[in-house]
């Protein structure tokens, strides 16, 4: 008896803790239900609606991956940087922005279709992801995490991308056309990752920086540009994302240690958002009060 | 610089102050009887030194008090203490208030994804031509390290003070203080600003019964070396990342670093992780500053203090080419930042971007208490005593000495100035002052850029698809620059409220090309010379051609004051000259030459794109500085599809024409007269862009011009008599300006699949070299991709998709119905990655060939503004007998 009170009490207070996060809704108007002019101001949403820290204590990835793109920018808008993490961090993609789920599931189908996709689609894919957009599925079949490195003699901050060495699969790369990346891949360092062999890839600077959707708190940024300041460096692989590739620049905010919400931008274009997680930072830092944010917060010299 | 202590009632130093004052009065007093400035001074206008010196501290304060003292004066009459003192912190403020360091080094970089180049721009090796280069008024009190610093007995700790200290930057006074603080990431220079103890602010606070925000707050920093252009330390400099980063670049391109440089930053391109030594930043005296036409300087690029005017307006500075310094010249950004500005204009929408290709010059800003103002329906914040914070319409602001201010919004009648080209600005003097300083980056992250529009987000449902409302009460709420700013703006507008003429008059007499022992001589010998240079009795005809052809614009003593309509009336018995006395005493022209009225642009004919800004209308970025009459302006003009152009857009104002003969040359945009540049020496130094007809890309050609910039007194003249010229000639016959791209633009479209397997590439989309700029930085992209994408659900529905068509783009219905029905084909076909590449390549060559008729259609629908040649219009007065002309050049003369 004195056991299933317990259990009972823990249970009610971990669904306490979990208080859900609130949201503003569109205004209305004639026109356009999800027009942008109908969005609310980022900084009148968290003055009316701040953050608790329950709500941010409670939030957890699943949490997250539920989120449609309104919620995710609210959210996002209504954190700051937090701390420069350092050490692994496991990533799930998140695509709920409705140009990119549009531009894959209708003007580019056929496209898909004939590459990787189709393969995904007729294999194993459609046993792992039964309710998952197939990007982020895929995405996650083949992007594990990132890894910040501690700051160097020169005060840079690197990090790198943790790769499934699936990618390296011949037979995959052969369907989809890229039978040319095969060589560059085989030279991608390995080490382990979480346990498991990655190819750590893509190496980019840390800094503190402008926030493409939000100004007023900057963000960690995540910049691909100048990566090959950072050995060793494959032009063929790594570059494909840097300043003469696709030019990828993210930027995270803290929603709790251990906790990111990130935003993944291509040439100054939105494409996605993603989590990053450490559980073992999240477990040691749960005093609120000890939570301190890096970068600028709008204060308004610094 | 030596302090000079101010009274205080019962100071104990009262004798010795009292003997410090008098010897500061006889170096006062003296020189001002003896100078040759340009306002007559009864007796009854000296001052004597009493308690008004709080705030001269320096060489530059000095002449501010000069400055605000030195007024023409009713008899008996003399300026109040709080009028001088309040000039002098609207002053101080004005010149060195430059909240927007972080503006000028994130927000261009990381998010206008056009990175400044300071450096180039600021280099102490160059100061010697940097006005030649850029325009840009040295800072007197600035030295360059190894050069003259030791002459000017200016040192660093103790010691000569090196290059290295500066990181290649002029040395300039409080720099000493301030090095210090550059990398020190624990640290706050706010703290120890030069503004948290300057005492001209600290004077105005002091008559203020009303809270300030902290004076701080106002940012001033040091100078650059260029006035104006400030410098904050960069907590986040890392020396040894700098190093490194500015040697690996180098060394790519085969060079060595020099230790000093920040060329390693220039060459670095758009990213973020390297943090430079300062933070630049930009007051309003960085465009609002430049030569007081009747004190020219010896030396163009070495003024003193008394050769420069806070408020004509630098008709010199290449502040389009400034703040693109540090784009490639390939890139879209540059080619649309940049060309869209000649010497003394800008386009200062490129930032909050309306997608409209506007530039503007600078005005000067004399005689403002006769400026024309209007009885506008005007919605706004208003300071109030008290009010309810509960309640919607009211604001409480808390200060951290506990006291309070409240602010009203409400909506009533006031009579405003029509500020800007178009008279956009229309709630408040007030309000448009803080509006620009906004607009130059004070709380732009805080308040501003998340209401930009985003020219990347293509689609409606996302944030930044278009603008939104800036937000006062917000940024009151949540940024202490706008505070700090607001609470002493009354300070600043007083300063402008004191900018009074540089008469080509005085001018002749300061540079002794006329001598004279009383006004009346002075008056008869300067008729003499212009009779002498225009013929004789030239400035009576003048007049009188002027009365008949000009005034119903140019004059302010029209009887019909109302906005928006004719001044149908005869101004032939008119005196222009004619003075007035203001309630303060002081004694100034009555005319302001100029009635302020809103002209439609097709009528004016002038170049129309700058009437098409569309910031302040309802829902766009400035809502909250525009009065509900300017949104009630009927329209005048249609867009390309047939719509008319409604919500305030479509006018400008007929502007003052006082000193006219100082500001050549002519029209919102400088186009009409002679292109005038600096022609530094060294090759690659020149920034101008040439806009002739046919002489735009050719490089023997695309960085000349007709004219050297010249601020003597002749000099003026000649650019004046030419740009009179060309406005007396009919438009078709004036030899033509467009601005046109000089070298091929290239859109990245992404990393070139091609390069898989290799080094990454772009891939890009090329305009080529001779593309007019306004053809692509005045397409409505989002509106055009909006449209094509609304139509897709009709596309099986043929009387459906020609109807939406017909309602979307007008005029223009059926052709892109056509055209986008072309488009949607190519896209079909798609099936594999070599499709794409098939279309793009064919794209591209169409593009380059000028053949892709689709293209054309989507161009000419969607473009905000479709006018081409610049110097168009005004087409008054053109068929005057050349002698009638010359008169008239006479008469402008004499304002």
């Amino acid at each position: 008896m004195k056991k299933t009170f317990l259990a009972v009490v823990v249970i009610l207070t971990g669904l306490a803790a979990q208080a859900q996060v609130r949201f503003m809704p569109l205004s209305q108007g004639p026109g356009d239900p999800k027009h942008y002019s109908k969005k609310p101001d980022f900084a009148v949403l968290e003055a009316k609606l701040p953050l608790t820290p329950k709500e941010r204590l409670g939030l957890t990835r699943e949490a997250l991956m539920k989120m449609d793109q309104e919620q995710l920018d609210q959210l996002y808008g209504r954190l700051q940087s937090g701390p420069i993490p350092v050490g692994d961090y496991k990533g799930t993609v998140l695509i709920k922005n409705e140009t990119i789920v549009e531009t894959e599931q209708k003007l580019l189908k056929s496209l898909f279709e004939k590459s990787i996709w189709g393969v995904f689609g007729k294999l194993a894919l459609a046993g792992i992801c039964m309710s998952r957009d197939r990007m982020e599925c895929l995405s996650e079949w083949l992007w594990y995490g990132k890894r910040f490195y501690a700051v160097n003699e020169f005060g840079e901050l690197q990090l790198r991308n943790a790769v499934s060495p699936r990618v390296r699969t011949e037979y995959l790369l052969k369907k989809a056309g890229l039978e040319k990346m095969i060589e560059p891949l085989s030279r991608a360092p390995v080490q382990k990752f979480n346990g498991s062999d990655m190819l750590m890839m893509f190496p980019a600077h840390v800094y503190c920086g402008l926030s493409l959707v939000d100004t007023r708190h900057e963000s960690i940024i995540i910049d691909y540009a100048y990566g090959d300041d950072f050995k060793p460096y494959i032009p063929e692989i790594d570059g494909i994302v840097g300043r003469e590739g696709k030019w990828i620049r993210d930027e995270i905010r803290m929603i709790r240690p251990g906790l990111y919400l990130g935003r993944a931008y291509m040439d100054r274009i939105f494409l996605l958002n993603f989590v990053l997680e450490n559980k073992e930072v999240a477990k040691t830092n749960t005093e609120v009060s000890a939570w301190k944010n890096k970068c600028w917060t709008g204060d308004s010299w610094q | 610089m030596k302090r000079v202590s101010w009274l205080h009632k019962g100071s104990g130093s009262r004798h010795f102050a009292v003997v410090a004052l008098a010897v500061l009065a006889v170096a006062l007093v003296v020189p001002a009887c003896l100078s040759t400035n340009n306002r007559s001074q009864p007796e009854n206008a000296k001052r004597t030194p009493s308690s008004e010196l709080e705030g001269v501290y320096d060489k530059f304060s000095e002449k501010g008090y000069e400055e605000a003292t030195h007024r023409q004066m009713q008899e008996g009459r003399t300026l109040s203490r709080e009028q001088i003192v309040n000039e002098m912190a609207g002053r101080e403020i004005w010149y060195k208030s430059a909240p927007n360091g972080r503006f000028h080094t994130y927000v261009f970089g990381q998010r206008v994804n056009a990175p400044i180049d300071w450096y180039r721009v600021l280099r102490t090796d160059q100061r010697w031509q940097r006005f030649n280069i850029w325009g840009v008024m040295n800072d007197p009190d600035c030295c360059t390290p190894g050069r003259d610093c030791d002459q000017k007995g200016a040192k660093f700790k103790g010691r000569s003070v090196t290059l290295q200290d500066t990181y290649g930057l002029d040395y300039c006074p409080g720099d000493e203080e301030l090095l210090g603080y550059v990398g020190a990431e624990d640290s706050d220079y706010r703290k120890v600003d030069p503004a948290c103890s300057n005492p001209a602010v600290k004077a105005a606070d002091i008559l203020d019964k009303n809270p300030r925000e902290n004076a701080c707050e106002l940012a001033f920093g040091t100078s650059t070396g260029a006035v104006g252009f400030r410098k904050f330390p960069n907590p986040r400099f890392n020396a040894a990342r700098w190093k490194k980063m500015n040697e690996a670049e180098l060394a790519k391109k085969g060079q060595r670093w020099d230790g000093t440089s920040w060329d390693g930053l220039t060459l670095r391109e758009v990213e973020g992780s390297v943090e430079p030594p300062f933070r630049v930043a930009i007051s309003c005296a960085s465009c609002h500053v430049s030569f007081d036409p009747s004190r020219p300087p010896r030396d163009l690029n070495h003024p003193e203090w008394n050769n420069l005017s806070g408020t004509v307006g630098n008709q010199y500075i290449q502040i389009s080419e400034i703040l693109g310094s540090g784009t490639r010249p390939d890139s879209l950004e540059q080619q649309l930042f940049i060309p869209m500005g000649r010497a003394g204009a800008t386009d200062t929408s490129a930032v909050p971007n309306d997608t409209v290709g506007n530039p503007g010059t600078i005005n000067a800003v004399i005689n403002i208490p006769q400026r024309p103002q209007f009885t506008d329906k005007v919605s706004r914040w208003f300071h109030v005593p008290s009010c309810d914070p509960k309640k919607g319409d009211c604001q409480e602001v808390n200060y951290k000495t506990g006291q309070k201010k409240y602010w009203q919004w409400d909506t009533k009648d006031m009579k405003v100035f029509h500020i800007l080209k178009g008279g956009e600005d229309s709630v408040g003097a007030d309000l448009a002052v803080q509006r620009v300083y906004v607009n130059i980056g004070m709380c732009a992250e805080q308040c501003w850029m998340n209401h930009h529009m985003d020219l990347r987000a293509l689609n409606p449902h996302d944030r930044g698809f278009g603008q939104t409302p800036f937000n006062i009460a917000q940024c009151r709420r949540d940024c202490a620059p706008w505070r700090a700013n607001e609470d002493r703006v009354t300070d600043i507008v007083q300063f402008l409220l004191s900018a009074r003429p540089t008469d080509l008059k005085q001018g002749l007499k300061n540079t002794s090309k006329i001598s004279a022992d009383s006004p009346e001589e002075l008056d008869a010998k300067f008729q003499d010379f212009l009779e002498g240079r225009y013929g004789a009795g030239s400035v009576a005809r003048g007049r009188d051609i002027f009365a008949k052809n000009c005034a119903s614009c140019h004059s302010s003593q029209n009887q019909n004051k109302a906005d928006l309509t004719p001044t149908a009336e005869d101004f032939t018995s008119v005196d222009f000259a004619k003075e007035v006395t203001l309630p303060s005493g002081e004694v100034i022209r009555a005319d302001w030459m100029g009635n302020e009225k809103s002209t439609s642009a097709s009528e004016i004919g002038t170049y129309r794109c700058r009437a098409h800004h569309t910031n302040h209308m309802k829902g766009h970025l400035w809502e909250q500085f525009a009065s509900n009459s300017y949104w009630n302006k009927p329209a005048t003009s249609r867009d390309p599809k047939g719509k008319p152009i409604a919500g305030g857009p479509g006018y400008y104002r007929n502007i003052s024409l006082i000193n006219v003969w100082a500001f050549a040359p002519f029209l919102h945009n400088n186009a009409v007269g002679p292109e005038v540049c600096g022609r530094p020496e060294g090759a690659g130094l020149e920034v101008h862009s040439n806009t002739y007809e046919g002489e735009q890309i050719d490089p023997k050609t695309k960085r000349t011009c007709d004219m050297k910039f010249d601020a003597s007194i002749e000099g003026r003249l000649k650019v004046y008599e030419a740009s009179m010229d060309e406005l007396l000639t009919e438009e078709s016959k004036r030899k033509k300006k467009i601005t046109r791209a000089d070298v091929p633009i290239r859109l990245p479209l992404g990393m070139s699949l091609k390069s898989l397997g290799q080094p990454a590439r772009k891939f890009y989309l090329e305009f080529p070299a001779g593309t007019p700029i306004a053809t692509i930085g005045n397409l409505d992209l989002k509106g055009l991709v909006a449209d094509i994408m609304g139509s897709l659900k009709y596309i099986d529905n043929e009387a459906e998709y020609n109807k939406y068509w017909n309602e979307q783009a007008g005029v223009g219905g059926a052709e892109m119905a056509a055209a986008v029905k072309g488009t949607l084909a190519l896209f079909k076909n798609i099936k594999d990655v070599q499709a794409i590449n098939g279309v793009i390549t064919e794209l591209q060559a169409s593009i380059r060939e000028n053949s892709n008729e689709r293209l054309k259609t989507y161009m000419k629908y969607y473009s905000n503004c479709l006018a081409s040649y610049e110097n168009v219009g005004h087409n008054i007065g053109v068929n005057l007998p050349q002698q009638d002309k010359n008169a008239l050049k006479a008469f402008l003369a004499t304002f």
